[in-house]
């Protein structure tokens, strides 16, 4: 996957300068800003033709995102004169990720069959955070097909605590025949 | 399964209650991309190289390109199982394959998972599928006979314990019969055998088990196939679960001997895993490390010292040619590594010399050492002979009246030699059978014999020397040489049988 590639490097050289300048925030609201800004198929379309010249696009860029920091603008011009307008959400993600490595955070999703209350997503974050030793950012899903119990995803791992895993990993268990080796 | 119906309804209470308390953290990741049994995985930081993936509905993969974000898995199992946006498990488990005594007799998968219908493999070890060959402290040259029963074979390219010899030759000239002669011909002995099936047509895998089973020679053979409907994975690591499997022998100072039914094949199915990994593609398309491929493999062929054991793995790869050409690419490859081969050529096959070993260019490079004495004894010179009888052959095909007594007389030789050394499949031979009737031909014996009944005169002299002077085979068999008395004892029996032979012309 080439984009992603290229993407976190982008990520990682706005993330860099950002740290530098001390503007991490706000630079995080300034590429979601971008981002919004893009999925405009007109505007996308305009940056990304090839008979537009690159003063007019530097022009129509200011215009459209007046109140971004000049020097986040000119991130985007750089990726427009490379005809890379595409990878901003990508970016954008990217220095998301980079922004909760560096203030300690993690992003972590809860799956539950039923909808969970204020006092359970607290023990759950409280327990998390214990556990990865960070802050935790927790977004919740309600899944019924998990049956119950509860799947965490933090990052790349997974803690499974479902009912629905549990029963095809019993449902193996019997099929495996360890019945007769235990008995 | 003795155990009675309330028996199992407790255990089964106590393992649902007791099931799945523990909680564990798992790497994963998410398919982004899958197609041609290959599947494309974005997280799984943690995954590791050959690490055994776990698809959703129990399909499995093999972690087998680790990129930067990315992982290239096989799929190993239904393909069409998996689609995008599945979430993808890893194990913590390399992978591995079941062994032991519990897998002789078996035909499994190269995952160890039976496909004989005689329920699970019962095997309480495993041993991971790739691993390191024993190093050169740990080995000793090979000393002991594989007796693979072929006559041609023992007589003219010994088989040492150990060893790898490649048998190479075009489809249908018997490659495959001398392999299984050689299983079949291990029975009642030491010998454990393996005989990996790689891309095989099930009906030929079918085959040869029933040909084994037959002749009785399941007993101290395992049988590990990874056929051509299977997908390519399973086909890749095939040769290497069947070499785990004789390692676990080989640990215990066992001798094995280990099939692989063919390489090529398996060249094919690594290439096409290669390519869809979109690994760069080298000659033939075949990705850069084909040599390696194979090298490893049969680098874990060894015969071990005694202070390690002292047991053996014996290779017997089989290559398949197209159109005799040798100096292809994965021919010249095994053929490098390999401790000499043996050639099998159509034309011999179809002009009825069977095996149709070609016995100019086949060689074995270390066996020599390990022939028995008994067998260098008669079969010293029948290599160079024979060697000289082509070549005279070729020479004399014009016509013979014109040639002096003693070339004819080579010729006549040869042919005997020649017919002598047909065999027919599923009909190995024990040593001292070889040993008496390579004495017969090599002393002249059969001079006299019409070529059309040799094969008469080699069966009746076999069965006369049996029944009457069972002395003789057997102190052949134990002794391993043939002494003065015994030789004396020989040349009369022959003399004997060839007195009642003549008459009953």
């Amino acid at each position: 996957m080439p984009t992603t590639a290229s993407a976190k490097r982008y990520a990682q050289a706005v993330f860099d300068l950002a740290l530098e300048l001390g503007v991490l925030d706000e630079w995080a609201g300034g590429l979601a800003a971008m981002s919004g800004a893009l999925e405009n198929q007109d505007l996308f379309g305009f940056l990304e033709h090839a008979k537009v010249t690159m003063p007019q696009k530097v022009r129509t860029i200011e215009e459209a995102l007046p109140d971004v920091d000049p020097l986040l603008r000119n991130f985007l011009c750089v990726l427009v004169s490379r005809g890379l307008a595409e990878l901003v959400s990508e970016v954008g993600k990217g220095y998301l990720r980079l922004l909760d490595t560096h203030m300690g955070r993690e992003q972590v999703e809860v799956s539950s069959a039923v909808p969970l209350e204020d006092s359970e997503q607290k023990t759950i974050s409280e327990f998390i955070s214990g556990m990865i030793r960070k802050e935790v950012v927790m977004e919740t899903q309600v899944d019924p097909s998990i049956l119950g119990g509860l799947v965490i995803r933090v990052g790349d791992r997974l803690i499974d605590g479902s009912t629905k895993t549990r029963l095809a990993e019993l449902g193996k268990r019997l099929q495996r025949g360890a019945i007769t080796t235990d008995a | 399964m003795t155990t009675r119906g309330q028996d199992i309804v407790s255990v089964i209470r106590r393992q649902i209650e007791e099931f799945g308390s523990e909680l564990t953290l798992v790497d994963v990741g998410t398919v982004v991309e899958v197609g041609d049994g290959i599947a494309r995985i974005q997280g799984l930081q943690g995954a590791q190289y050959n690490e055994i993936l776990e698809f959703p509905n129990a399909v499995m993969g093999l972690a087998l390109n680790l990129e930067e974000d990315t992982v290239g898995a096989a799929i190993m199992g239904d393909p069409n199982a998996v689609k995008e946006g599945d979430t993808v498990r890893s194990t913590g488990r390399i992978i591995e394959v079941p062994v032991g005594d519990a897998l002789v007799g078996r035909v499994v998968d190269p995952l160890g998972r039976p496909l004989d219908g005689k329920g699970p493999v019962n095997s309480t070890r495993t041993l991971p599928v790739e691993r390191i060959a024993p190093n050169v402290v740990a080995r000793q040259s090979v000393d002991t006979p594989v007796q693979t029963g072929v006559k041609a074979i023992d007589a003219m390219i010994p088989i040492g314990r150990g060893q790898r010899e490649l048998i190479i030759g075009d489809r249908s000239t018997g490659k495959t019969a001398i392999a299984i002669d050689t299983i079949i011909n291990q029975k009642g002995q030491d010998l454990i055998c393996i005989y990996v099936a790689i891309g095989q047509k099930q009906g030929k895998v079918a085959q040869v088990l029933a040909s084994l089973e037959e002749n009785g020679a399941m007993e101290h053979t395992l049988i590990v196939a990874a056929n051509a409907a299977d997908p390519a994975p399973l086909q890749y690591i095939a040769p290497y679960a069947g070499c785990a499997m004789a390692e676990a022998f080989l640990e215990e100072g066992k001798d094995c001997l280990i099939v692989y039914d063919d390489l090529t094949k398996h060249a094919w199915a690594y290439r096409q895993l290669s390519l869809l990994l979109r690994r760069p593609a080298g000659r033939e398309a075949y990705p850069g490390d084909v040599f390696y491929l194979h090298s490893r493999l049969l680098e874990r062929a060894a015969k071990l010292a005694p202070e390690f054991g002292g047991g053996s793995i014996t290779a017997l790869p089989i290559i398949e040619t197209q159109a005799g050409d040798v100096s292809a690419y994965i021919p010249t490859n095994v053929i490098s590594i390999t401790d000499g081969q043996i050639y099998l050529e159509p034309e011999l096959f179809n002009s009825g010399i069977r095996p149709a070993v070609n016995v100019g260019l086949s060689v074995s490079r270390v066996g020599g050492a390990a022939q028995t004495r008994a067998i260098r004894k008669v079969a010293g010179r029948l290599r160079l002979d024979l060697a000289q009888y082509r070549e005279l052959a070729t020479f004399a095909q014009f016509g013979t009246a014109d040639l002096d007594r003693a070339t004819r007389a080579q010729l006549e030789r040869g042919q005997r030699s020649t017919e002598i050394l047909k065999q027919l499949q599923y009909q190995p031979m024990s040593l001292d059978k070889e040993v008496i009737i390579l004495y017969a031909v090599n002393n002249g014996d059969l001079d006299d014999v019409p070529i059309e009944r040799c094969t008469e005169f080699e069966e009746g002299l076999l069965r006369y020397v049996e029944s009457t002077k069972p002395d003789i085979g057997r102190a052949i068999s134990e002794s391993k040489d043939i002494s003065d008395e015994t030789e004396t004892a020989l040349k009369t029996a022959i003399q004997e049988f060839k007195g009642t032979f003549n008459l009953s012309k």
